[in-house]
């Protein structure tokens, strides 16, 4: 039996400190402008494919989004908000700002639209984690540069943190950035009806858990257990915590490459680089996947093969 | 930060049911355990003990779970708390032991009843979802009896419920089992010695998360606007759509099951000696 008082936990947000209003301008302006852009490079990109995936992608991950929140309580993130916060929505009494929908789309959706497509034609598990490991720098590069330009923080103990940002963040973000780029592929190349195509709705925020809360819990746990948790614990569990969440982005890899696999020569089968010949080579057979009819998603994929 | 009721933390905690909840679960996890023993000796495998291992073990995560829909465990006797039989605590939600027990029971029978079946592929997609449909039922029996005799509360707004309970939980949590179910058997397929099945222990969190948290997400953040009264309606659309995407999921699932014995997996490459580069 637990008769002793409960310590006081998790640590309470710093509510108090201060908004940089310029930048919170500046991100707004920038990210929605970013935003705007991709999307019609998306929907240019849906007419020369004659398939909506594009834009559907971009749009998952916009209302995606709204699983900010839940990322916000467990990882002890907190948007600065000293009553200067333009605020899209509240929940769990955690105000957001109007600049996170777009931030989902650029930090997000871009990697997962400009890669998809390459990683169906010719998928590996070295451009995947390749891939991982540029996301887990440009991630790093662009928390570190908001935290330090006051627009939000990560509040209290936290692991690896180097200049405000605890950096296993970055890998557990590289691990959901990567997977939901492959998942992507993966759902364009088994798709046969347009309508399957909407499954991408439901992919980004399981996948964004499935990485980030699924694999991130040893450390999450961890740091909620009490207001003051052990540094080295902490500094252990996010070892955990990076080797699930590149276990879960290797599972995915291998569901890629299965999925490809009935169409690669031998020589992409066992996860190796293919030759861009053999990739072209496969690509002009048909996939037992992708029925060929013309107009349809797969079809298109076949065509940019 | 979320707020959580005073009513529902000072709610007394029943004893009785405690002792009911904890002692049972953990004798149906004995039982359970005895038949996992058994046909793993059988099939020569470790795959149904470690299949109850990781959602044991995945149990640690519970908090995280108890803070994304608004689940308390009642822990008040007398005015005084520390009256649940807890381990640990985290996010200020104490945490009964009996969350493992239960974790084991409701998260890895399936692997146990119809795991073997879906090993050798004779399980399609309507018996998938007549598992969901068992697990959804299995869920609402468990959890109508911990919400309705003072063992924890599910205090959201929360809309269809059963009782005390929430059908939503029960679709999530049934769309979890069946995740997790079709990723393990899918990982026993391909592991090439009894080592590689301990990548269960990480495939039941992600699961759980992937289902409860992703596909779970608009019904979570409905229930956390600011002003719960108003945002009634959005609650309702968000459990409908919740709902909508377990189905989607659920098919998505079957998708993966694996062919019946002697049929190709597709990831079995035809010998094509003319197309090796």
């Amino acid at each position: 039996m637990q008769f002793l008082k409960i310590p006081d936990q998790p640590p309470a947000p710093p509510y108090g400190l201060e908004l940089n209003t310029t930048m919170q301008t500046v991100a707004t302006v920038v990210l929605w402008l970013g935003t705007v852009l991709l999307l019609g490079y998306a929907v240019r990109m849906a007419l020369r494919d004659r398939s909506p995936f594009p834009v559907l992608l971009v749009l998952a991950v916009a209302v995606g989004s709204i699983i900010e929140p839940i990322y916000d309580i467990a990882y002890h993130l907190h948007w600065l908000d000293d009553g200067e916060q333009w605020t899209l929505f509240t929940s769990f009494g955690l105000p957001q700002p109007v600049w996170v929908m777009p931030a989902y789309v650029m930090v997000f959706g871009l990697p997962a639209l400009l890669f998809h497509r390459s990683l169906a034609a010719a998928p590996s598990l070295r451009r995947v984690f390749g891939l991982a490991g540029i996301t887990a720098c440009t991630t790093a590069a662009f928390e570190i540069t908001a935290i330090n330009l006051d627009l939000y923080v990560y509040y209290g103990e936290a692991p690896w943190r180097i200049a405000g940002y605890p950096l296993w963040i970055a890998f557990m973000e590289a691990a959901q950035i990567t997977g939901f780029a492959v998942l992507a592929a993966v759902l364009s190349l088994r798709a046969t009806r347009t309508v399957h195509l909407l499954a991408i709705f439901a992919i980004f925020p399981a996948n964004f858990a499935f990485d980030v809360i699924g694999a991130g819990f040893p450390t999450i746990i961890a740091q909620n257990t009490s207001a003051d948790p052990d540094g080295l614990l902490l500094f252990l569990t996010a070892f955990v915590s990076v080797g699930l969440a590149a276990t879960a982005l290797w599972w995915s890899s291998q569901l890629l490459l299965t999925v490809r696999r009935t169409s690669l020569p031998a020589s992409a089968a066992d996860g190796t680089e293919p030759s861009v010949e053999a990739a072209a080579r496969a690509s002009s057979r048909p996939s037992s996947f992708v029925p060929p009819r013309p107009g349809t998603p797969g079809r298109d994929h076949q065509e940019i093969a | 930060m979320r707020q959580i009721p005073d009513d529902v933390k000072a709610h007394e905690l029943d004893l009785v049911w405690q002792q009911v909840f904890t002692w049972a679960s953990w004798a149906i996890v004995a039982v359970m355990l005895v038949i996992a023993w058994r046909m793993c000796r059988r099939e020569r495998t470790p795959f149904y003990l470690l299949a109850c291992l990781a959602a044991g073990v995945a149990a640690f995560a519970e908090p995280l779970y108890d803070v994304a829909f608004d689940l308390w465990f009642f822990d008040v006797h007398h005015g005084q708390h520390g009256a649940a039989w807890a381990h640990f605590t985290a996010f200020d939600v104490v945490q009964p032991n009996w969350t493992h027990s239960g974790y084991v029971i409701l998260y890895s029978s399936a692997c146990l009843y119809v795991g073997r079946a879906m090993f050798e592929g004779r399980l399609g997609r309507r018996g998938l979802f007549l598992v969901w449909l068992a697990e959804m039922l299995t869920s609402c029996v468990f959890e109508v009896v911990g919400t309705g005799t003072d063992v924890y509360t599910y205090y959201g707004s929360y809309v269809l419920r059963i009782w005390n309970y929430p059908l939503v939980i029960g679709v999530l949590e049934a769309t979890q089992v069946v995740l997790f179910t079709v990723l393990a058997v899918q990982i026993r397929k391909r592991v090439s010695t009894p080592w590689g099945l301990t990548a269960l222990l990480a495939a039941f969190p992600v699961t759980m998360f992937g289902a409860n948290f992703g596909i779970g997400s608009p019904v979570i953040i409905a229930l956390h606007l600011d002003d719960p009264a108003s945002s009634r309606g959005i609650v309702w659309v968000a459990t409908v759509l919740t709902i909508g995407l377990c189905v989607v999921a659920v098919n998505g699932a079957s998708r993966f099951l694996p062919r019946p014995t002697g049929v190709a997996e597709p990831d079995v490459v035809p010998a094509e000696p003319a197309l090796v580069g």
